[in-house]
């Protein structure tokens, strides 16, 4: 018995089974520039690791928890910052994360937002990140309920980014789940060739819930936008997506794209979505537009005529389309643990693509 | 005509859309035997390789189909597959997002799966549809693409006989396979088909021009001509459209050459 099985068994006395089998399970145990586990609205000593955490990380457990990061100037952390935000019983939680990158920092973070809990959860996040001239951040935030019942919780995010001058934000988020998840995202592109990238996806079924609000506002000359949300909604459940480019007056040579492709599996799912754009600059290039539809019936009867059941035909199809997604997550660790999560939905078939 | 036949279709009448295509079609094919189907555009060539197959479009108004023995109008699509039926397409359709390799051990693995055998050694097979993709001339960065995403013309068709040469299936229908290809990709794909030809196999190729047939010799021509077949013959038909074209067709009655 390794240490660290010894360790969770002895968590487990006080934690509930769930969480420990969660931790057995994850990928990303080792593989990471330091965790931090927050249980049901506290700092959990004993799931993190902060042995290895990069400088200028530290955490709160006060009255507004949350994580705060300042990395200084040129700080390159090349694995993830793993954070976690779990809830194993019924609780109202609130966070507060504050992110800081310096001048020239390259930093990934991956954010986990996860429900075992079988009564009804709440939680509430804000967050506020500062990207400065020529850092990266790489940002992967995944919702996911892992409680039998899956439809009991409820999620409200705010974050805000505000890039300066040839900085690169990455954001995607992964909606694995949840009874109503709420995710807006203000994002100003405040400086000149400041890039974003927002590529997500939505995996839905039951009666689950999940809005997606995206604002990008250009406020320099030179900016770049590029927002791909791709929803799946199947059974009774709802995808909403409202995504607005606003390019300012002053950010002349811009360009931004918005794009929402979404499949309506079943007669009671729903989509809604409004893709915007709010112009006020000459010489911009900007672009959005949304698609509603089906498998598409040709590759189905494709995959019939080559012996390929219609179940393992359907899935193989829907991780294709949410594939450009996954192949857009940078880190490979997360990237497997995000097709990890992918193969619960689908267990019959592996996400190999 | 021998009992044993492994295709049998009988007085087929088949609407594509809410017109009649196929106006009684009769045709036997036995083990082993490779029959060509040539026809203006328009005849119902294609329709016909369909039926076949089990598309959805073609509504199937008289007459029956059967293979081996079975009744193939009763099964699904995916069943007739895997009866062992393959079409390969003229055109076939692009899945962005689905690993070239993934679909072909999925289809491999369903065939497997239904004989009753484990799925395929992923090892064992990336060795065996190495040695298939040798014979057709492609190279391995083909199977980490998506299925035929952005593939060329020529890609797409030996994707198709790829797909062919790893399912083995018993009765193969090439749709225009010949279209578009040079004669370098012709020659591959015809030794790919050539390679599967045994006494237990049979195939259907539809093909406009006599040319693929000078590298798969068939054993009986047909020509089809307003969605019936009007006269049907040896290797020396074929050659007698190539010289004089299908235009001889309107000059004479369209009798019921019936087989």
């Amino acid at each position: 018995m390794t240490k660290r099985t010894k360790n969770t068994a002895r968590m487990s006395q006080k934690n509930s089974k769930n969480v420990s089998f969660f931790w057995d399970q994850h990928a990303l145990r080792s593989d990471n520039a330091g965790r931090l586990v927050f249980l049901n609205g506290r700092y959990n000593k004993k799931l993190s690791n902060t042995s290895s955490l990069p400088q200028g990380v530290s955490f709160s457990n006060s009255k507004e928890n949350g994580v705060f990061c300042y990395f200084p100037d040129n700080t390159i952390i090349l694995k993830p910052l793993h954070i976690v935000f779990l809830t194993d019983k019924k609780h109202n939680t609130k966070y507060r994360n504050v992110f800081t990158l310096g001048a020239g920092s390259k930093i990934c973070i991956y954010e986990e937002h996860i429900d075992l809990a079988s009564t009804a959860t709440k939680q509430e996040s804000s967050s506020t990140l500062k990207v400065a001239a020529g850092a990266k951040l790489d940002y992967v935030k995944l919702y996911n309920s892992l409680s039998k019942n899956k439809t009991k919780s409820r999620s409200n995010n705010m974050t805000t980014v505000t890039a300066l001058t040839n900085s690169l934000v990455k954001m995607q988020h992964i909606f694995l789940g949840g009874e109503k998840i709420e995710e807006k995202l203000q994002l100003q592109l405040a400086g000149e060739n400041a890039v974003a990238s927002i590529q997500s996806l939505a995996w839905l079924s039951n009666k689950e819930y999940t809005n997606l609000d995206i604002e990008i506002q250009h406020t320099a000359a030179k900016t770049k936008s590029h927002t791909l949300y791709k929803s799946i909604a199947n059974d009774e459940s709802h995808s909403v997506f409202r995504g607005k480019i606003l390019v300012d007056r002053d950010a002349r040579q811009s360009e931004g794209l918005l794009k929402n492709h979404n499949l309506l599996l079943s007669n009671k799912a729903q989509v809604d979505t409004l893709p915007e754009l709010e112009i006020y600059a000459d010489d911009v290039k900007c672009s959005h537009g949304a698609t509603v539809g089906d498998l598409d019936e040709k590759a189905l009867f494709y995959c019939a005529s080559r012996g390929i059941a219609e179940k393992d035909a359907r899935v193989m199809l829907l991780h294709a389309f949410l594939a450009e997604i996954v192949d857009k997550i940078e880190d490979k660790i997360i990237k497997e643990h995000i097709r990890h999560n992918l193969n619960i939905f689908s267990p019959d078939l592996t996400f190999i693509l | 005509m021998k009992s044993s036949a492994m295709l049998k279709i009988e007085n087929l009448k088949v609407k594509v859309v809410d017109k009649e295509v196929l106006h009684g079609i009769h045709l036997q094919i036995n083990p082993g035997e490779v029959h060509a189907i040539m026809g203006p555009n328009g005849s119902g060539k294609s329709t016909l390789a369909n039926v076949i197959v089990g598309r959805e479009d073609c509504q199937v108004q008289n007459g029956n189909i059967k293979f081996c023995g079975k009744n193939l109008l009763e099964l699904s699509v995916e069943e007739r597959a895997l009866e062992g039926i393959f079409l390969g397409l003229q055109n076939p359709v692009e899945i962005p997002g689905v690993n070239n390799m993934y679909f072909l051990r999925a289809a491999v693995n369903s065939k497997r799966k239904k004989n009753g055998l484990d799925e395929v050694d992923v090892m064992d097979f990336v060795e065996i549809v190495k040695e298939k993709m040798a014979l057709l001339g492609l190279n391995e960065s083909f199977l980490q693409r998506a299925v035929n995403d952005g593939f060329s013309g020529g890609e797409k068709k030996r994707n198709e006989i790829l797909q062919m040469l790893l399912l083995e299936p018993k009765f193969i229908i090439l749709d225009e396979i010949d279209s578009g290809l040079d004669v370098d990709a012709l020659q591959e794909v015809s030794r790919g088909v050539n390679s599967l030809r045994s006494p237990k196999r049979s195939m259907l190729l539809v093909t406009h021009y006599q040319r693929l047939l000078n590298y798969i010799t068939p054993d009986f021509v047909h020509i089809l001509a307003n969605g019936k077949i009007v006269k049907s013959g040896g290797r020396e038909l074929a050659l007698q459209v190539e010289k004089e074209g299908y235009s001889w067709l309107n000059t004479k009655t369209i009798g019921d050459e019936v087989w």
